[in-house]
């Protein structure tokens, strides 16, 4: 599913490089259950932009479902974004002038489909969160706990088999949380490829896969 | 289509504040560029109107020298009769004029019988100065509606009395109003016969006819006509003068030109202030939504989705604004209209050159800032703080 080689991705901050990615080699199936973990500044958050297409690569080669990334234009890109990854931000990145079902339709909108099949996928996508309930409201008038399953909904409403979550439970309290991990173990139990990008050690040891990294470097890849 | 459409409005609404602070700079230009321009095209339109009333084919004959008198008849004899309509002779003064209690100071003009038809004046009701009335010295009067406001506080005065320096006149007309000019108001007149001016003033020379040439293409005749004559009357040239209504005309439409140029050209201004006033929030609002512009990215959206929301928001507040302007203007129109008491209407063509002014603005300067924003890859618009 995700086959990087020799991925170099340098910042220059002043006089110092920063070698944010420096020859990353990486190999995921479909299916997986990875967590890439790493102290901050390690380079994960570069590698995970990267993986999701928001970031381009300065050097080597990135296969995504076997398409070479690095040769697509922006529309390209935004097309391999909607559909082959969905989203889960530390941040929630919600947009507060919309309800929880207008941020779940927005990644419908940019896509060919008519309103009724839109809002069949919002609900479906919101009952798989267990927000339905609430898709009414505002992300302001929802916890944070129930703003991460805002965006998980928004994340699979187009049904990517790619989940990547940035840190998805830094912004929570434990229980909300674990709901969160849960959510996305279920969603990797119904088949989609899941990535977690994440400095716990906790939140890392339930992966079945995690990718060590430091200093833009994979130092380790256990099982 | 329909779904930016909605988001657009959802997105104004959501900043009230600062969608109506940058409506406010369009809705002040536009309602100040088509107010000022509309009273500009009125205010020329009255004038311009109150003069042609007279009638383009009219020439004026000043007789500027007290000691110089030229009569009638002598002009008369220097003019083929097929060239005018008629020539009326004028003499004006100042009389005290008594109502009751109150003396005014007011002038008077002595016309004959044909002063209505060659000056274009009528009466809205009674008679007006007939040649019977000349004949006799009568004292009748034909007056104007400013004076019958005036004095009577009402137009129903035919048959009623005032009282000219110590003598009784009665009212037999009152003219049709003709609205003010630049010169004052054309309806403060009172016209008694022509002999009865001489000796209310005590002067016996008529300083004053109006020729009424029989079309506009035998104007310029009658005009060098006039001139050869007067110098042959009088042997001066500084003696007299003559006047071409339409020249008149002519230089009175250059300068409510210019006026209403220059009106115009103040009310743009406070335009092109109400678009830099957009540009500097469409600023502000893209770079403020930098971040949602990368988070539209990172699920899917592609340039031309960002920019035709831009788009169409800009669009939808700039001409909303435009909108609000119009109906401002339309309202400060007419209550204008109301306290000046003069007829007037917006000019459609300034209103929609001016909406059309601040939708391209309100465009123009959303779009290039978020034309910037959607060029940035979605990771450096989603830091963005």
């Amino acid at each position: 599913m995700i086959d990087m080689q020799h991925v170099c991705k340098y910042y220059s901050m002043g006089d110092e490089l920063i070698k944010a990615m420096d020859d990353v080699n990486i190999s995921i199936k479909e299916h997986e259950y990875v967590a890439i973990v790493g102290p901050s500044g390690s380079g994960k958050s570069t590698l995970m932009h990267t993986i999701g297409c928001l970031d381009m690569a300065d050097k080597g080669q990135y296969f995504l479902d076997g398409m070479d990334v690095t040769l697509c234009t922006g529309g390209e890109l935004a097309n391999i974004r909607s559909k082959k990854i969905g989203f889960v931000f530390q941040q929630f990145y919600l947009l507060p002038q919309m309800t929880a079902f207008e941020n779940v339709e927005m990644p419908l909108l940019y896509q060919h489909m008519n309103s009724r099949e839109r809002k069949r996928r919002v609900i479906e996508a919101l009952k798989c969160v267990g927000l339905e309930e609430r898709m009414h409201h505002r992300p302001d008038q929802l916890s944070g706990g129930q703003q991460q399953r805002v965006a998980i909904a928004r994340a699979l409403v187009l049904r990517p088999p790619v989940i990547l979550a940035d840190e998805p439970t830094g912004n929570l309290d434990s229980r909300s949380g674990e709901e969160i991990m849960e959510l996305l173990e279920g969603l990797h139990e119904q088949g989609s490829t899941v990535l977690i990008i994440t400095h716990s050690e906790q939140i890392a040891e339930r992966a079945d896969r995690r990718l060590r990294v430091s200093d833009g470097r994979v130092t380790e890849d256990a099982v | 289509m329909k779904a930016a459409l909605k988001m657009a409005f959802r997105n104004i609404l959501f900043n009230k504040m600062r969608s109506f602070l940058t409506m406010l700079g369009i809705i002040i230009g536009v309602t100040a560029v088509i107010m000022l321009v509309s009273i500009g095209q009125g205010a020329s339109k009255s004038i311009t109107d109150s003069i042609a009333s007279m009638g383009a084919d009219l020439l004026t004959v000043n007789i500027t020298d007290d000691d110089v008198t030229v009569t009638e008849d002598e002009l008369r004899n220097y003019i083929n009769g097929d060239l005018i309509r008629g020539i009326a002779p004028v003499l004006s003064g100042s009389v005290t004029v008594k109502d009751g209690t109150s003396t005014t100071s007011k002038s008077i003009q002595g016309v004959t019988e044909n002063y209505a038809d060659v000056y274009g004046s009528d009466v809205q009701s009674g008679r007006f100065i007939m040649d019977s009335d000349v004949e006799y010295r009568t004292n009748v009067c034909v007056i104007g509606t400013d004076v019958a406001g005036d004095m009577f506080e009402s137009y129903d005065v035919i048959g009623k009395t005032i009282t000219i320096e110590d003598s009784v006149f009665t009212i037999v007309g009152l003219l049709e109003e003709s609205g003010s000019s630049m010169y004052g108001s054309g309806d403060d007149v009172i016209l008694v016969p022509l002999s009865t001016a001489k000796r209310l003033t005590g002067t016996m020379d008529v300083t004053q006819y109006y020729v009424a040439a029989a079309d506009s293409q035998s104007i310029q005749r009658v005009e060098s006509i006039l001139n050869i004559a007067l110098y042959q009357l009088t042997r001066d040239e500084d003696a007299y003068s003559v006047y071409n209504q339409s020249q008149v005309l002519d230089t009175m439409d250059d300068a409510d030109n210019t006026v209403s140029l220059m009106l115009g050209g103040i009310a743009s201004i406070s335009l092109l202030v109400g678009g830099i006033g957009i540009m500097n929030i469409m600023l502000v609002t893209v770079t403020e939504r930098t971040r949602e512009i990368g988070i539209r990215k990172a699920i899917g959206a592609k340039r031309r989705h960002i920019l035709f929301q831009f788009l169409v928001e800009a669009c939808v507040l700039s001409l909303f604004g435009g909108l609000i302007g119009v109906g401002l203007s339309l309202l400060g129109i007419e209550l204008y209209a109301l306290i000046s008491s003069t007829a007037m209407t917006i000019s459609w063509s300034v209103a929609t050159a001016a909406l059309a002014v601040c939708v391209v603005l309100g465009v123009a300067f959303g779009i290039y800032p978020a034309n910037k924003a959607s060029k940035l890859l979605p990771i450096d618009a989603l830091r963005h703080i």
